[in-house]
Formats: structure tokens, C-alpha cells, sequence
């Protein structure tokens, strides 16, 4: 019957079954095709709805950023764009979808001269930029291409942040910085006024004081003389006390030219001017291996390791003969030089403590205290650091960095 | 009730002693054919109750009885005893479609 040519009824009943046919997958209520070979299952519902779920979620993450992220065509139209980018002028994401981004944002009817986003579309890159508004924000756009599955660029998604506060942040720690430094020099250079202010007053101190030991000498009584010798003991404690504050407020506005120098010539003078006194304590002296060339200023480098062999000799143990070596070793970028000795050392509280200024853990012990700060000081000033090891009554390792190249 | 009886009434006097030959199309346990199953079931009962015989027809088994039937695809329901037969494509959650199909649908709209 229906292997001769089709009635009209039946093309009628076919085409009815096509459309129901239609209308069901229409509907997503089909699970399988079935075909001459085999039955292929259809789950257009499971995957539409996996589809929306990770849209769902991506739409969620995104909405919860403080960045405004925007997907736009390459026609600069808004594709797409989270809750912050639209928050931004106070509309819901779905309101800028179709619009222009300089439209939206910057109130034009042209694309705007500056875009990160037309950038991206020449360098076909990523691009970032910073951005001032007319109301005086500061932004960080970041623009991304987005390409379909032939490399072709379809669109461009940013990225933008507010940044604002962190860049006065940033302004408002170097303004802060450049103050301190300022500060600092003042210091320094008030210091310097003040011990040379102090000097001439001191000098004439020092100077009647002497006038009236040598000419009046006779007339004072045994408690004046004494009393003279008491002022005069301590017009030179004050000398000292101001050249060593003056010598410390100079490290900073007089950093020698920086040359290249041999340490290992530098030590042996020191040794050479120390020899007699070294050799009155019966100590020993040694360089353990080679010393490196350095560049530095020569003299106060020279000031460096006096001071810290001088500590060693002042600080020396009675109970042995005292020992002392001088050595360095190359690190990463530094030379790490020490000068080690077996005298009395020093407890772990002083550690830190020793290096500031007229700290005079002995008050027995000779000068004023401002030989380490001095050291500390000088190092820095060459970008170096300083810091001692040391047990109580076992000797003391003080160490100090030099840089390996000088500095740019 | 009321309405039940006049459509029993109608059926009656049209086609006495019917019986509803259907056969089901499904593929397994999917979920548009696991709700046909049901529907067809519970239309069946509420309408036919006592005249209709189903015959289920898994595709993933049996796919050549699909063919010989011409049914490319499930869910799908044959109303084999009709001339000609009819098919109802989907999950038949539309019962008042099914009934159309099945030549039961009221006269009340």
C-alpha cells in the first residue's frame, strides 16, 4: 500500500508526525535518536543545564570582585560586565550590554584617545595602563584579548581597579621618607654646629685653665690645685667627647671619594702603627688568607678596622694571651670581614646595644664609647652591615659587610 | 465521577469492547523516558482503566523493533489497535495531548 506513490492523506499524516517530531525536541523531552546501526542517547537538558550552572557560578565569582570586569566587543560594546563595573555608574550589569564603554564611562561619543583596550587590539597583547579620572581617581586597567578558536580576536575583557588610596599611600610614604632624610641631615649638620660651637668655648677653658696653673700655681692652696686638676681633667674628657661627637655627625656629609683599596695593605699598616703596643700585651696578631681589594672611601675604612682592633686590645682577658685575627670571606654580592679576638667579651644583652653612640659597657675601660657607632655608621654609609658574635668570657667576633661591586 | 461516567458513557457507545493496544518506546532509565512510563501509566489508569494493554519497547535493547515501527526517537507511545496507528512524541506530561491522541478527549471545551 504506502510502496506506491503516497496517498495525500498519508503525506498529511507524515508531515503532522515530523511536526510532533519537531515540537518534542522542541519541548527537550527526547532521550535517544534511534538510527540503523545504533540508538545515541541525547541529553540536552543535562548539558544546557551544566552549561548555565558554570555560567551561574562564573557570574557569581566575578560579581564578588572589587574589580570592574568588562568583556567588550571589538567595536568597544559591552558584551559583558560584573556587578562592580556596573555599580560603577549606578546601573545593573544587563544596562550596559550593548552600549559603548566610552559612553558608559566617560561620557563621550567617540572612542577615547588613550585605551588600554585599543592597544590591545593593535598589540594584540596584554596591556596595562593608569588611568586619572576628571574627579581625580586614579585607576589600573588591565586589557586581555580574547580570541575564538582560530587566534581571531573577538573581544577584549579588562580588568580595572581603583588605586586610588594606594597610590597616595605610596606618595605619602616617599614624601615621608624624604622628610626623615631631611630631618636626619638637619641632625647632623646641627651637631655638627653645636660640637664646633662647643669647641671655642672649651678652647679658652682649657686655655686660662692652663694660664692659671702655670702663672698662679704657687698662690693657690693644696684644695685649689686639686680643684684645677679636676677642671682640666675634665675640659679634656669634653674634648674628646665633642671631636668623637663631631667625627660622628661628619660620616654623613663627608663620605671620601671611594677608590679602590688593598685591605690587606690597610691591616698591615694598622699593624705596623700598633706593633709596639700589641707587642707590649704580648699579643698575636694574624691575617687568616687573603683580603680582598674593596671600593671604598680609604680612610674611614682604615677608621673601621683601628677601632675594632683597638676594641680588641682595650677588652683583652687577663687570664690568657690575647689573640687576634682578621679575616674575610666572599659571599653573595659581599665581602664579610671580622676581626676576632679571645679577650673577655660580651653578654648577648649588649649585642644590639653596643653600637649606638657613648654606650660604655666598662666604665673602667678607656675612651668614650664611640668607636663601634662610629664603625656601624661608616659601614652602613658604604651599604654594608655590621653585627658581633660573642660568649661572655670566651672573646668576641665582630663582623661587617662590604658590597662586592661598587655601588651605580 | 460525573465526568468520568459521560466519557465512559460516550466510549461506550462508540467503540464497545474496545481494547487500547499502546506500545512504549524508551530508552532505559533516561529521564524523559522514565516520566513517559509514569505518565502513560497513570493517564491509562484514570482513563482505560481495564481496556488498555502496554508493551515497552527499549530502544537500547531492541532497536530494530523502533525501526519496524518507524520510530527514530524516544519517548515515544504507538496506539498499535488504532487504524491507522497514531504516536505521541515526549514525556506525555501533557495528558489532555495523550488524550486527543487516544480519541478520549472530552467534549467540554
Amino acid at each position: 500500500m504506502s510502496s506506491k506513490k503516497p496517498t495525500y492523506q498519508e503525506l498529511k499524516a507524515k508531515l503532522a508526525e515530523a511536526e510532533k517530531t519537531i515540537a518534542a525536541l522542541r519541548r527537550e523531552e527526547v532521550d535517544a535518536v534511534v538510527g540503523n546501526q545504533h540508538v545515541a542517547l541525547l541529553r540536552l537538558r543535562e548539558a544546557e543545564e551544566a552549561l548555565i550552572k558554570s555560567e551561574h557560578e562564573k557570574t557569581v565569582i566575578l560579581d564578588t570582585m572589587s574589580e570592574h570586569v568588562v568583556y567588550r566587543d571589538t567595536k568597544m560594546r559591552v558584551l559583558w560586565a560584573n556587578k562592580a563595573a556596573g555599580e560603577s555608574v549606578g546601573l545593573a550589569p544587563e544596562q550596559l550590554v550593548g552600549r559603548h564603554c566610552y559612553e558608559i564611562w566617560h561620557q563621550r561619543s567617540k572612542a577615547c584617545v588613550v585605551c588600554p583596550a585599543k592597544e590591545t587590539l593593535k598589540t594584540s597583547q596584554e596591556e596595562e595602563m593608569e588611568i586619572t579620572t576628571p574627579d581625580g581617581r586614579i585607576w589600573r586597567i588591565r586589557t586581555y584579548p580574547i580570541r575564538d578558536a582560530n587566534g581571531e580576536i573577538v573581544g577584549i575583557a579588562n580588568v580595572t581597579l581603583e588605586i586610588t588610596e594606594r597610590k597616595r599611600d605610596e606618595q605619602e610614604r616617599e614624601q615621608l621618607l624624604a622628610d626623615l632624610e631631611l630631618k636626619n641631615r638637619e641632625l647632623e649638620s646641627f651637631t655638627y654646629t653645636v660640637s664646633h660651637d662647643l669647641k671655642g668655648p672649651l678652647v679658652s677653658l682649657s686655655g686660662f685653665s692652663s694660664a692659671l696653673q702655670k702663672e698662679l700655681h704657687d698662690q693657690l692652696s693644696e684644695q685649689g690645685r686639686h680643684y684645677l686638676e679636676r677642671i682640666q681633667a675634665n675640659v679634656g674628657y669634653m674634648d674628646t667627647l665633642i671631636t668623637d661627637l663631631l667625627e660622628l655627625s661628619r660620616i654623613g656629609q663627608v663620605v671620601g671619594p671611594r677608590e679602590e683599596i688593598d685591605t690587606a695593605v690597610l691591616v698591615r699598616d694598622i699593624q705596623e702603627e700598633l706593633a709596639v703596643k700589641l707587642e707590649q700585651v704580648g699579643a698575636e696578631f694574624v691575617v687568616k688568607g687573603p683580603l680582598p681589594a674593596v671600593h671604598a672611601d680609604r680612610e674611614r675604612i682604615r677608621q673601621v678596622f683601628a677601632n675594632l682592633i683597638d676594641n680588641s686590645l682595650k677588652f683583652r682577658s687577663e687570664d690568657r694571651p690575647l689573640r687576634i685575627e682578621v679575616g674575610c670571606q666572599k659571599q653573595e654580592g659581599f665581602y664579610r670581614f671580622h676581626v676576632t679576638d679571645n679577650g673577655i667579651g660580651i653578654t648577648h644583652q649588649y649585642h644590639e646595644k653596643m653600637f649606638a653612640p657613648f654606650q660604655q659597657l666598662d666604665p673602667k675601660a678607656e675612651g668614650m664609647g664611640i668607636g663601634l657607632a662610629l664603625v656601624k655608621k661608616i659601614v652602613e654609609h658604604h651599604g654594608g652591615r655590621t653585627w658581633v658574635e660573642s660568649k661572655e668570657a670566651q672573646g668576641a667576633s665582630f663582623y661587617f659587610t662590604l658590597p662586592t661591586e661598587p655601588p651605580r | 465521577m460525573k465526568q468520568a461516567n459521560r466519557k465512559m458513557n460516550r466510549e461506550d457507545a462508540e467503540a464497545p469492547s474496545e481494547t487500547y493496544m499502546l506500545r512504549l518506546f524508551v530508552a532505559g532509565e533516561e529521564s524523559n523516558s522514565k516520566q513517559a512510563r509514569e505518565n502513560l501509566m497513570k493517564i491509562c489508569e484514570a482513563h482505560l482503566k481495564g481496556k488498555y494493554k502496554i508493551e515497552i519497547v527499549d530502544v537500547l535493547n531492541n532497536f530494530e523493533a523502533a525501526l519496524e515501527s518507524n520510530i527514530l526517537l524516544t519517548p515515544a507511545v504507538v496506539v498499535v489497535s488504532a487504524s491507522p496507528p497514531v504516536t505521541i512524541f515526549g514525556n506525555l506530561s501533557d495528558t489532555e495531548k495523550v488524550l486527543t491522541a487516544l480519541g478520549l478527549a472530552g467534549g467540554e471545551s
